[in-house]
């Protein structure tokens, strides 16, 4: 049965092999080119297919004031949090939580499921838990897998921080918007970021450096074990120029000041002042650092930890008091009669003046032919000084010797009455404004600040082509000279750029972009970085100009016939050798007189420059002045004096 | 059969050692892929890691078990039960297409306790057996009513496979088919009506949707570079399959000339070349241990291919030749398509590789067409 055949086909046996000898060639070569050409590229795929990296965000870093008390903090808050992957696989464990935080099952199941965290980072699920939840889970930790009760790292916020809001400012959770264009810096869905303020200009220090922790996954995403751990880096603090004492008694003089004026019968408008808000300034004139910057009303900080809800949001929006507005920085208030050291100035550059040339006060100007369109100024009460000086000029604040200088610089520009000796321009006034930072922002280190307007004849021009409506002069009359060198017309200026001209004259003429941050600090208090405040022009300023300029200013509140004597008629008051300027802001009706007050001390080698301003309040005598007094007795921890409103003062533009 | 200590001298003086070994040593290595790709899958279902090797093990023990039955038996025995045989193939997978067990979208399997016997792995070899004898009968020279009955032999395991549906096995046939119609004296003539038909057929069976559009898609994959992200990739069907060769790809390169070492590729050892332990097996091996890995067991299949090839070369008669070409048919072609398709020059279809990929009616079928190899060349003088 089993006869041998010899009919092996050797030939086709033979094609056979080179057929599979040939298959087998094109897999040697594709795999050499696999493992051999292309195994580099494939090995940076496989690395990122396996490793997945988690951001820990750093303890953020504190704000400090100059004394280094705290103004914001970090506080503990107990949350409970949720492992993603665990729940999935749990829904026992997911229905068994959600009646202990009083959620139904659904309710949960949608916190948990939040796209905007990674899966590998557990969702904070209850972010303000109560004691009872917590010690109930981690008793009973083996029913619920996955679940954590721990503890977040909150800002919170002193007495001291809450009344210096509009500077620190808050955090809050990132946005998506922030998030796709921060991504790359390690920032994560629920992180925390300055949203405003210092909060905000100073996220680079305060953040920290995020830690970075590299972990294994499958292909299904488990995590199977850590490759590395980089811990986070603590941001650093932030040392602020502001005293959060300071800071605090200006914000209570403030509130102080509003209320007394809220109590007080206005004779112009025929009812009490409004006194809606208010605003004052503290700053080093040597350095440009800012003391104090206050605001009222202002929002509590606080309702931004953790995410304002929209309600309360709104609230703060539609609060016709504007909290959210820092009004030192974005107010923009008529300066009124402290604007007489500009025109000073300028009468004193271009010969107008001198510190000692006479002037014969008659208590008003007439202004062009009062026949045609012209009109007569008068001094507040129709007073006269008889002949008066530069310094006396100040200490009664003649509005007939500054609306001469600014009518003789704008006649000196028509060639009605040259200067000998000088070519004028038609915006001489304006420049020496712009020369101590009026008009422009200060560029200190906070979001929105208002520029302010010193209005020209060419703003005037250009205002009226713009806006026919709004801006019906388009020409420039001497009157506007008149009533700009008296800080009216479309005169508007911040608190803290006033505060910021008075110091630039008190410093000799170096104009400063104010500053609030005084140092960066590591938590064990190594100087990271120095802030100081740059340098931003120079003003030419004579020592006898000053020195006249200056006994005017004391004589605002040391001389009887002073605008503000009877503010700092007390005894304890004297040795701080105090001196200022009143303003009264005329508002459009129904708004009420601005009161201002802009002040230095001690005169003779000034520390502080303070300067107040109080909406529909009145003169600034009567309240803007008692509020810069009680700042002073706060700079100098004296006994501190409740604001009254104070009757005394002169009118107009004081 | 000869008693192997008979006063005659034995024919297991000729049996064929380094066959044998190679068989062992593919087996043993694969085993210990089959650890190292299935290890961790199965941890995280909360397995003994060692579930799929230790199974893999018992099946290559008793696979050697049966090659040695299978050599010792006179292959020319089988000749005479060669018909026998294919009716019971042709029966038992008319029984599993009944009454089957359903796994992974083909009916193709029979619960036997833990197990799942595969009958179309076995049906290889009774069409194998059933070929030879036919066409050795038909000394060298077939003629056109034969390859007529050679047709519908082939044609009917291949459908009732190709109806599973489990596309792999059944052009394992085709391959098998092929090279003992090549070898077995088809005329010229024949061959290239033969080949003309085949184009003609897989040209309208891709293009007027007789495959499944999986099916389809599996077969062009190979063609096209993966044109979405891998994660994005897995959400569809279609981009399932893609992803599956682009992992295996990645798997592959990553291994560079010495591997990541065992245990340490990240593609292996976590999981993301899927069905790693048995149709992507040798993504584990190239990633693991490179291109010495996978050169290095490349090049044991090719002595494999080679002693078989010379056995059928040394054949006494046409029917051992024919046995010996359809086993290496069948081994070759599973190991170019399989290694074919995890390099990506190959259509993804369920082809396991010999002795390797994880599964025990694989191993059986495997060893037993070695034995058959093996019992020609003993009897090669007898």
């Amino acid at each position: 049965m089993t006869t041998p055949d010899n009919a092996s086909p050797q030939l086709r046996l033979t094609i056979l092999l080179v057929v599979v000898a040939c298959l087998f060639s094109a897999l040697f070569a594709r795999l050499w080119f696999l493992q051999v050409i292309n195994a580099p590229a494939a090995q940076a795929v496989a690395e990122d297919n396996g490793v997945r990296t988690i951001y820990v965000q750093a303890p953020r870093g504190l704000i400090l004031d100059s004394q280094g008390k705290v103004l914001v903090d970090n506080v503990n808050e107990p949350v409970i949090e949720v492992n993603q992957e665990i729940a999935a696989q749990n829904p026992m464990m997911v229905s068994r939580l959600a009646p202990l935080l009083n959620m139904t099952v659904p309710q949960l199941q949608k916190a948990i499921n939040n796209v905007q965290y990674s899966p590998y980072s557990p969702v904070p699920v209850e972010t303000n838990a109560t004691s009872q939840q917590i010690l109930y889970i981690q008793e009973n930790q083996s029913q619920f897998p996955g679940v954590q009760a721990t503890a977040i790292s909150e800002r919170s916020y002193t007495p001291m921080g809450v009344a210096a809001a509009n500077v620190v400012g808050y955090v809050g959770a990132i946005d998506a918007a922030r998030l796709a264009k921060l991504k790359n810096q390690g920032y994560q869905a629920g992180d925390q970021i300055g949203l405003s303020g210092i909060e905000s200009e100073y996220e680079s220090y305060l953040r920290g450096q995020p830690g970075v922790e590299k972990v294994q996954v499958d292909s299904k995403g488990n995590v199977l074990g850590t490759l590395s751990y980089t811990q986070p880096v603590p941001g650093d603090n932030i040392v602020l120029t502001i005293n959060g004492a300071v800071q605090q008694a200006a914000v209570t003089a403030l509130q102080q000041g509003q209320a007394a004026a809220q109590q007080t019968y206005d004779k112009v408008s025929g009812r009490n002042f409004e006194a809606p808000g208010s605003s004052a300034v503290v700053e080093d004139p040597n350095t440009g650092q800012i003391v104090a910057l206050a605001t009222n009303p202002d929002f509590n900080p606080q309702q931004f930890v953790g995410g304002i809800s929209q309600a309360n949001y709104q609230a703060l929006l539609g609060n016709p008091d504007h909290p959210l507005l820092d009004r030192a920085i974005q107010g923009q208030y008529a300066p009124g009669s402290t604007f007489k050291l500009i025109t000073a100035m300028a009468g004193l550059q271009y010969g107008v003046i001198t510190p000692t040339s006479p002037f014969d006060d008659v208590g008003h100007i007439t202004i062009g032919d009062p026949a045609h369109g012209g009109f007569i100024a008068h001094n507040d009460n129709g007073e006269a000084y008889g002949v008066i000086d530069l310094p006396t000029a100040i200490t009664v604040s003649s509005d007939n010797f500054f609306n001469t200088i600014g009518l003789k610089l704008w006649y000196a520009y028509t060639g009605t009455e040259p200067l000998p000796g000088q070519t004028v321009g038609p915006d001489a006034l304006q420049k020496m404004a712009n020369q101590f930072g009026l008009g422009q922002t200060t560029g200190i280190d906070l979001p929105y600040e208002s520029p302010g307007k010193i209005p020209t004849p060419a703003s005037y021009l250009s205002d009226h082509q713009q806006h026919p409506n709004i801006f019906t002069q388009a020409q420039w009359y001497p009157g506007n000279s008149d009533q700009l060198a008296i800080g009216q017309d479309e005169d508007l200026v911040t608190p803290l750029q006033l505060a910021n001209a008075y110091s630039t004259f008190l410093n000799n003429g170096t104009l400063y972009t104010p500053s609030l941050v005084k140092e960066a600090v590591t938590p064990t208090g190594k100087v990271v970085k120095v802030f100081s405040s740059p340098v931003k022009g120079k003003v030419n300023i004579q020592p006898d100009w000053k020195a006249a300029l200056v006994s005017g200013f004391q004589g605002v509140v040391d001389n009887p016939k002073g605008t503000a004597y009877s503010v700092f008629d007390n005894p304890e008051d004297q040795p701080l050798q105090i001196a200022g300027k009143t303003g009264t802001a005329q508002v459009n009706a129904p708004r009420q007189n601005t009161s201002v007050f802009t002040s230095f001390a001690p005169a003779n080698n000034p520390q502080y420059v303070v300067d107040a301003f109080m909406e529909d309040a009145g003169y600034g005598a009567s309240v803007a002045a008692p509020v810069v007094r009680e700042i002073y007795d706060a700079l100098y921890n004296l006994a501190v004096q409740p604001v009254n409103y104070s009757a005394t003062g002169s009118g107009g533009q004081n | 059969m000869r008693e192997p200590h008979g006063r005659a001298p034995s024919i297991w003086r000729h049996f064929d050692f380094a066959l044998a070994g190679g068989m062992v040593l593919i087996g043993m290595f694969g085993c210990l892929m089959v650890y190292y790709a299935s290890r961790q899958s199965l941890e995280s279902q909360g397995y003994s890691p060692t579930l799929d090797v230790k199974k893999q093990a018992i099946f290559m023990v008793i696979g050697l078990v049966v090659m040695t039955v299978v050599a010792s038996i006179d292959y020319r025995r089988l000749r005479d039960w060669s018909m026998i045989l294919y009716g019971g193939c042709i029966f038992v997978l008319l029984a599993v297409y009944a009454v089957g067990h359903k796994s992974r979208g083909a009916q193709a399997w029979f619960q036997v306790g833990s197990y799942q016997l595969e009958p179309s792995e076995f049906a290889k070899i009774g069409l194998i057996l059933a070929l030879s004898a036919y066409i050795a009968a038909a000394k060298g020279r077939l003629s056109g009513r034969a390859l007529l009955v050679v047709l519908v032999m082939a044609g009917l395991p291949f459908a009732l496979i190709y109806k599973q549906p489990d596309l792999g096995s059944a052009l394992v046939l085709c391959a098998v088919l092929i090279a003992m119609l090549l070898v077995g004296g088809v005329s010229g003539r024949h061959m290239a009506v033969l080949g003309v038909l085949t184009i003609a057929l897989s040209f309208g069976v891709v293009h007027f949707g007789v495959l499944k559009s999986y099916q389809q898609a599996r077969l062009t994959s190979f063609a096209d570079a993966p044109s979405q992200p891998n994660a994005a990739l897995l959400a569809t069907s279609a981009g399932a399959n893609e992803y599956n060769v682009s992992e295996a790809k990645v798997a592959d390169s990553n291994g560079g000339i010495f591997g990541q070492g065992l245990g340490r590729g990240t593609q292996t050892n976590l999981s993301y070349v899927p069905e790693q332990q048995t149709d992507f097996i040798f993504t584990a091996d190239a990633e693991q241990l490179g291109l010495v890995g996978s050169v290095g067991l490349l090049l044991i299949y090719v002595l494999v291919i080679w002693r078989t090839w010379r056995t059928s070369l040394l054949s006494r008669d046409l029917f051992g030749t024919l046995v010996c070409v359809g086993v290496l048919a069948m081994i070759a072609f599973q190991v170019f398509e399989n290694v074919g398709m995890a390099i990506g020059i190959m259509p993804v279809a369920g082809i396991p590789l010999p002795l390797m990929s994880y599964g025990g009616s694989s191993v059986l079928a495997t060893m037993a067409g070695v034995g058959l190899v093996l019992s020609v060349r003993m009897r090669r003088f007898a």
